[in-house]
């Protein structure tokens, strides 16, 4: 890929954002993501279309995207009550990264499991534990879930920061690309 | 859906502007016909990787006039997401992996060597180590 064509797909991202925002008829705000898990769906599917929500279209209605109580299924199950303690911790998450005021919701203490849930493929290997333990964010230790802090990273913040880069006049490509990949590190953290 | 220009000719200064406008025009009036989201596709997924990867030439899949659409190549697909190591790309990993005959660190290391450059390796290498290290982990 040449400079030139980075540039030029800078621009038509740019062009793009001015467009007139197109809201779709269904928004996935947090608690439309967890009926989804609830009812099914795979859960990065759902959490992934509220991604889209959070860092695109619904970039500026933010505390609508999170301002609802999840709904409960009518039978618990580990599965939604880690996933509901994962939506909650997110929420928390999310809030915090981007100064938010965090719903009272998300803080209820239902969304602490009361086992901690290992959220690797080897659950029971004590490196890949050990490993977790040192990297979940603090809002999902705190509600006992323990993951990778690779979790929220999207194609939104990487292209705004390429853009900056190149704002700033950088012309390397690789420059570039670190430019970005440090403004991810330090927010995200990984 | 996230797609990589295969030609840099679209980038031409003489009709690219052109070329965005209708692209944009078309894939919004598919959205509002289909219901989807206004994101559906993802014509931008170069600039996270433009210096990092090599691009496997793909099948072709539809032509609509001058557009050609090719699909890549599934073991790309998978290095990419290995390199990518968030944790919903992690779960997709060690799905896609099983389908395959990689079962050895060594096996997807080799993987990453076809599609990710050394630059691209050395970018995310902290990322890459932690994915080899949970999808190749003794149980």
């Amino acid at each position: 890929m040449t400079f030139e064509m980075l540039k030029a797909l800078a621009q038509a991202y740019s062009d793009q954002q001015k467009r007139p925002l197109l809201l779709p008829s269904k928004i996935q705000t947090m608690a439309r993501a967890y009926n989804d898990i609830c009812t099914g769906e795979d859960p990065w599917t759902s959490l992934g279309n509220f991604t889209n929500a959070w860092y695109g279209y619904g970039k500026h209605m933010r505390s609508d995207l999170i301002k609802d109580p999840l709904t409960r299924p009518e039978q618990e199950t580990e599965h939604t009550r880690h996933w509901g303690a994962f939506c909650a911790a997110s929420v928390d998450y999310l809030c915090d990264l981007y100064h938010q005021p965090c719903p009272e919701w998300a803080r209820d203490p239902y969304y602490i499991l009361e086992t901690p849930w290992w959220y690797t493929l080897h659950p029971e290997n004590q490196a890949e534990r050990a490993a977790v333990q040192k990297t979940a964010p603090a809002p999902f230790a705190r509600r006992n879930i323990f993951c990778t802090n690779r979790l929220f990273q999207n194609k939104y913040e990487m292209y705004a920061w390429i853009q900056e880069a190149l704002a700033l006049g950088f012309t390397n490509l690789s420059e570039i690309h670190t430019y970005a990949r440090k403004k991810e590190i330090s927010l995200h953290g990984a | 859906m996230d797609f990589f220009w295969l030609e840099e000719g679209v980038f031409q200064d003489t009709y690219s502007q052109e070329t965005f406008i209708a692209l944009n025009d078309s894939l919004q009036s598919i959205a509002e016909r289909r219901t989807l989201d206004p994101g559906w596709c993802n014509y931008f997924a170069q600039m996270l990787m433009f210096d990092e990867v090599r691009v496997p030439k793909g099948r072709l899949w539809k032509r609509f006039g001058p557009l050609h659409i090719y699909i890549s190549k599934a073991e790309y697909i998978r290095a990419l997401k290995i390199t990518a190591g968030r944790r919903k790309d992690l779960d997709d990993c060690a799905i896609l992996l099983a389908q395959t005959k990689i079962r050895t660190r060594q096996q997807a290391q080799k993987l990453l060597d076809r599609y990710i450059l050394p630059g691209g390796q050395a970018k995310n290498a902290e990322q890459i180590a932690k994915a080899l290290d949970e999808l190749f982990r003794e149980k």
